[in-house]
């Protein structure tokens, strides 16, 4: 589904990612995890397409179509989707006719005719149950005066409304309290299928002990230096990233 | 408890002036009055070349003609100012000394009065000195100290006898002669002021510094400062003033330029206290200054910070060309009027290259029937892409008798710039006085405290000595403004 | 002097008003003689002051010098309108359900206009002239201000129309003016608004031309608001590219009345000058001023606002908005006076532009004139575009740029469209909104190319 060839990203002339490899297969949960700044956001960026990160080197294939070529949009649209470290707020602009407007044209590109209001109040109902997200926000502006738990749930109301191939989740759990962390988990449980996959960005095993990752990845200096399965998230805990930084370094020398 | 605002503003207004003194050393003083042959005089006095008074002669030129129009802009009328009243001239008659030990003893005594001693070995660690009586630098410390590195720091006078080619190079290229009535005035008759060159990649290892004092009666003081920053290099630059308390008014119309080349930077700092006039308005110094610097270089910088507490007139906008891509442009500003001051002053930050920025901080104090107003403006020329400002301007009121206003110009010919102006204007809450009473402040102390803490982003930018120094001013200026 | 225009026009006006008044044709009916003074007082200060140049501080980055270039003639001869009645229907605002007055060339066209209700009284002509509230107001409010463009309304204009709010009106009123003309025309319009204690009332002002002559238009609007007024007031301009706007309203509240006012400026006027002055002369009275502008060609809108705060206890909140298309510049200056004892003021200001191409222009001048010091005073005003981050963010919610932008760009003037208090306004003018923006030229911040690839 997803395929990362030695990516290399620069922001201002500053080089951030240094040769990120990586391959995402459908129905697959793939974690990162590394220090901060480590570069987990900016790969996360460039993934979605944020113009103020200039690609240097590497490819990036998303279903056999090359990523990086493709405007956001289009990328949001071929089924990828970024839920944001730090959500932006939108003044002025409904919740509603931004996430009408978002499904309609994502629906237009795959030559599917728009949703009635019916059939879109419908789902969107449903896909609040799914996320438990308080209705009354809807009618706000986007993430406008959201506290940071409840942009962060807005984002997995997006991500449900949306049923995108792909999802990146960038620290999605942070600023969340128990409760919401374990509803984010069972959100994303409930719409994992054989035909979609999650890159979930995080610092924390707690959320890896409600989505069981396939794969988790520690991300350090703009490289994915260590791979493993889910007891790599619990390692990391215990004991930090030293140990690691040092064993890449001892292997270096 | 406190007491009537009445109370209040007596006890304000009756604050002295610390240094009103008058010195009574030996003067050269020129007769009243303005012609040809007065700006002659001046430029034969200083036995300067030719170049240089012939483009005296074109400042008086303009002067004449722009002064039929006097300016009508300003937040006040204008005071009739009779220009043919005023001496253009005035010097402490010692001349040509070799070393401080020449100077006029009364003359390092009034420095020393006021804080400034010129005595290298009792100076303040760091700081080098060029002190204006009148009209002529009396000294200059450090000299030598300076010259090792190459920086050149003198007297204006000096400047044109040995450095005439620099003087030449820059002089008028920032603020030229036309530029308004005052800087006209300047051209045509100024006395003496500060020369500043940093060489190139040079950072200047100490403060710069110039303490000016007007102390003849019916003179002017008219002088000008230059100060260039070569590619790399940095200077931090402080300027004080003080004059003597007089009935009459006294008229200072100074120049200072500012150019910083590619890399360079230069921090201009003022703590103007000039003899503000007595409660009632008599006398005080009318203080019209034209302060303008370039960011002429790549990624230059030039920073501009002022306290003004002093003057009956202030008339002052130390502006920023930034004319290099990735320039930066600052300027800082606490200005305290009371009595019957007042004060329009701000600046203007003239974007010109692309990925310029600027910031503008300033803040307001009026109090007793005095009138404070902050004049700025924002420009950004067509060409100048990614151009960014901020402005905060704040007004703080004491006492229903004055007045705070604010005339930001915000002028954008460039879709790509993204400039924010906030303002506001308030009088101190009376929630902030009760806490700091209920912690045991009295009210002055909590109006000063509060009043520092309103200055402080502008209090911080000063360089260590004068932040103090500042800081001991605008308590003074306070003292006794709350019951 | 050179703080004043003189210009071929101004002679034509000056020869135009001795000829008249020489011929007993300056207006065509007679004006009571305290009146008359006025007229003849306005004259006179015109005919010495002329019109203002850059030279003067309210004119700074308003030069009338090109949009005053040609002759308007005057007085103008409206010609025959084919299907008035189709283009009143065409232009009526969907859903408001107002009473409609309808004004062509400045004077009232009964015939096109709807039955008013009892509650309002529509006087004109000789019946304007001779009201017990004529002598009270007419000139004593826009005239003190020392406008030499309202010295020449009150010089030329033929009469004026006195709007009197006896009781709250149970529907909006619409005041439609239409302009249509042969040639160049100089139309100077006025009218004078009285609204009586404890009445509320909704207006909309509409603006709009049937022919493509150049014109000159010069409306001054004098509006008195007794106590416990409440009125909302909608200016909709939607001249052509061929018309020079001029207007001036003076308003006075008194106390614990509140005014709204939506000042709204659509393309294509070439010239748009808005005086926009409100007076709180009562204790607890409130005036909000809002204003959304949107320039296209080279459109020049220039809305000059005060806020006058002259007693204690009011507050004021004053927000415009602006969007500058193609070669369009905008001119905002906002004055906030707080006078002498004004104790309790509440006084609050914003300005925000975007720039939506490379030629477009702002000039914008927030100013606070505080001379009492219990109040809360702020402004604040930004220049800038679309915030970047926010238009990443819709596009990877899969929105085209286009759409995204237009969302920004409506949720930009929403800010003020909201504050309409009557729906079907609030609809008409973000529809006008939709219809004026060119998301295909509204530039970006960044070019919006897909993500850079450099091929090593
Ligand atoms: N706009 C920018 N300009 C300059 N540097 C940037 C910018 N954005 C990111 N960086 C730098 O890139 C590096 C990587 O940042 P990034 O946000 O990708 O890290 P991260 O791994 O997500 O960190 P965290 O765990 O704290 O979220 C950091 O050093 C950051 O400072
Ligand atoms: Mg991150």
């Amino acid at each position: 589904m997803l395929l990362i060839k030695n990516l290399h990203a620069q922001i201002e002339g500053k080089p951030i990612l240094k040769g990120i490899d990586l391959e995402v297969r459908p129905g697959e949960i793939h974690a990162i995890m590394g220090p901060n700044g480590s570069g987990k956001s900016t790969l996360a960026a460039v993934l979605a397409g944020n113009e103020q990160y200039e690609v240097t080197d590497g490819e990036v294939w998303f279903e056999g179509k090359n990523l990086l070529e493709m405007p956001p949009e289009i990328r949001a649209r071929e089924g990828l989707f970024m839920a944001f470290q730090y959500p932006v707020e939108i003044p002025g602009v409904s919740n509603i006719n931004f996430l009408k407007t978002a499904i309609t044209e994502i629906r237009a590109y795959r030559g599917l005719p728009p949703l009635s209001a019916k059939e879109f109040m419908q789902r969107l109902k449903e896909k609040q149950e799914l996320v438990e997200f308080n209705a009354s926000l809807v009618n706000r502006s986007l993430n406008e005066g959201f506290s940071g738990g409840e942009k962060k749930r807005n984002e997995i109301l997006q991500l449900a409304m949306l049923e995108p191939k792909l999802a990146i989740l960038d620290e999605t759990d942070s600023g969340l309290d128990i409760d919401a962390i374990r509803i984010v988990a069972n959100g994303v449980n409930k719409l994992r299928s054989q035909h979609n996959a999650f890159i979930i960005i995080t610092h924390y095993q707690r959320l890896l002990q409600y989505i069981i990752p396939d794969y988790v990845h520690v991300q350090y200096d703009g490289r994915i230096i260590k791979s493993g399965t889910k007891e790599l998230a619990y390692e990391l805990e215990e004991r930090g990233y030293d140990w690691i930084k040092e064993s890449v370094q001892a292997s270096l020398e | 408890m406190p007491t009537t605002d009445q109370d209040i503003l007596q006890q304000y207004a009756d604050q002295d002036y610390a240094f009103g003194f008058e010195t009574r050393v030996e003067m050269d003083i020129l007769p009243p009055g303005l012609n040809e042959d007065t700006v002659r005089f001046i430029s034969a006095k200083k036995e300067e070349p030719e170049w240089l008074l012939q483009w005296r002669l074109k400042g008086l030129e303009q002067f004449r003609r722009l002064s039929k129009d006097m300016p009508e802009w300003q937040n006040f009328k204008l005071p009739h100012i009779d220009f043919q009243a005023i001496s253009y001239y005035a010097a402490p008659k010692k001349r040509k000394l070799k070393s401080l030990d020449e100077v006029d003893p009364e003359i390092l005594a009034t420095f020393e009065k006021l804080g400034i001693p010129l005595e290298e070995q009792k100076m303040l660690a760091g700081v080098a000195v060029d002190a204006v009586m009148d009209s002529v630098s009396v000294a200059t410390t450090f000299q030598e100290k300076l010259k090792e590195k190459g920086i050149i720091f003198c007297s204006m006078g000096e400047a044109v006898k040995h450095y005439p080619d620099l003087v030449k190079k820059y002089l008028g290229t920032v603020v030229p002669y036309s530029d308004n009535v005052f800087a006209a005035l300047n051209a045509a008759v100024f006395s003496d002021g500060s020369f500043c060159y940093i060489p190139k990649g040079v950072r200047c290892p100490m403060e710069l510094s110039t303490y000016f004092r007007i102390n003849a009666s019916n003179t002017g003081q008219f002088e000008r400062t230059l100060i260039i920053a070569d590619e790399g290099a940095y200077v931090s630059y402080l300027e004080g003033c003080t004059a003597p308390k007089r009935d009459e008014n006294q008229l200072h119309a100074a120049v200072v330029e500012l150019i910083a080349l590619d890399h360079a930077e230069i921090k201009y700092s003022t703590v103007q206290n000039w003899f503000p006039g007595d409660k009632n308005g008599n006398g005080g110094v009318f203080n019209f200054v034209t302060k303008r610097g370039i960011c002429k270089g790549p990624h230059s910088k030039i920073s501009w910070t002022q306290v003004e507490t002093g003057s009956a007139i202030t008339w002052k906008y130390p502006s920023v060309i930034l004319q290099g891509d990735y320039s930066v442009g600052e300027f800082y500003s606490v200005a305290m009027t009371r009595n019957h001051q007042i004060a329009d002053t701000g600046t203007k930050m003239i974007h010109l290259g692309k990925h310029t920025r600027s910031r503008i901080i300033s803040k307001g104090i009026s109090a007793g029937y005095s009138q404070n107003s902050y004049r700025g403006q924002v420009r950004v020329g067509a060409r100048a892409d990614h151009a960014r400002n901020f402005t905060q301007c704040d007004s703080l009121l004491i006492g229903d008798k004055c007045g705070a206003h604010t005339f930001p110009y915000i002028d954008c010919q460039n879709p790509t710039a993204i400039l924010e102006h906030e303002a506001t204007t308030s009088k101190i809450a009376e929630d902030q006085i009760f806490y700091l009473n209920q912690r045991g402040l009295d009210n002055e102390k909590a109006v000063a405290l509060i009043v520092n803490g309103y200055a402080r982003e502008v209090l911080n930018n000063l360089p260590m000595e004068f932040a103090v120094e500042a800081q001991k001013l605008l308590a003074i200026s306070l003292d006794g403004s709350v019951g | 002097m050179n703080k004043s225009i003189f210009n071929s026009f101004y002679h034509y006006l000056i020869d135009t008003y001795q000829q008249l008044q020489a011929q007993g044709q300056l207006t065509p009916f007679s004006w009571p003689a305290a009146l008359l003074t006025h007229k003849q007082h306005a004259f006179e200060k015109f005919n010495e002051q002329g019109f203002p140049s850059t030279k003067q501080e309210d004119w700074k980055y308003t030069n009338l010098a090109a949009p005053l270039q040609q002759i308007y003639q005057f007085p103008v001869v409206s010609p025959a309108y084919p299907d008035l009645k189709a283009e009143v229907q065409r232009l009526t605002i969907p859903h408001l359900q107002a009473y409609r007055i309808v004004l062509l060339n400045g004077r009232f066209e009964p015939s096109l206009s709807d039955q008013l209700p009892e509650s309002m009284g529509w006087h004109t002509d000789a019946d304007a002239l001779h009201h017990y509230y004529a002598e009270e107001y007419f000139a004593s409010l826009a005239d003190v201000t020392q406008v030499p463009l309202v010295w020449l309304n009150t010089a030329f204009v033929p009469g004026f129309h006195l709007l009197h709010i006896r009781e709250t009106v149970d529907r909006p009123i619409h005041v439609m003016h239409l302009y249509a003309t042969q040639q160049p025309a100089f139309i100077p319009e006025r009218l004078l608004l009285v609204a009586e204690e404890g009445v509320q009332v909704q207006i909309t002002e509409s603006f709009h031309q049937l022919t493509d002559a150049p014109t000159f238009i010069n409306y001054v609007a004098e509006q008195f608001l007794k106590e416990k007024v409440a009125m909302d007031v909608y200016l909709i301009n939607q001249l052509h590219a061929q018309a020079a706007f001029f207007h001036h309203s003076e308003i006075y509240l008194h106390s614990q009345s509140t005014f709204h006012h939506l000042n709204c400026c659509f393309p294509e006027a070439h010239f748009i000058r808005n005086n926009i002055n409100a007076r709180l002369q009562g204790s607890q009275s409130e005036a909000n001023l809002w204003g959304i502008y949107l320039g296209n060609q080279q459109q020049l809108i220039d809305n000059h606002t005060i806020v006058d705060h002259q007693m204690p206890s009011c507050n004021s909140n004053e927000w415009y908005k602006g969007l500058l298309q193609e070669k369009s510049t905008g001119v905002f200056n906002g004055k906030i006076f707080v006078e002498k004892g004004a104790q309790q003021t509440n006084a609050f200001q914003k300005n925000n532009t975007i720039l939506l191409s490379q030629e477009a222009t702002i000039h914008a001048k927030p100013q606070l004139e505080i001379f009492a010091d219990d109040v809360k005073c702020s402004h604040g005003s930004t220049v800038g575009q679309m915030q970047e981050d926010a238009l990443f963010y819709l596009r990877t919610r899969g929105l085209s740029e286009r759409t995204a932008k237009q969302l920004l760009l409506e949720a930009f003037a929403f800010d003020i469209v909201s504050k309409a208090q009557n729906q079907a306004m609030e609809d008409h003018i973000m529809q006008l909104i939709r219809d004026h923006l060119d998301l295909s030229a509204a530039i970006l911040p960044q070019s919006a190319s897909p993500a850079h690839v450099r091929k090593t």
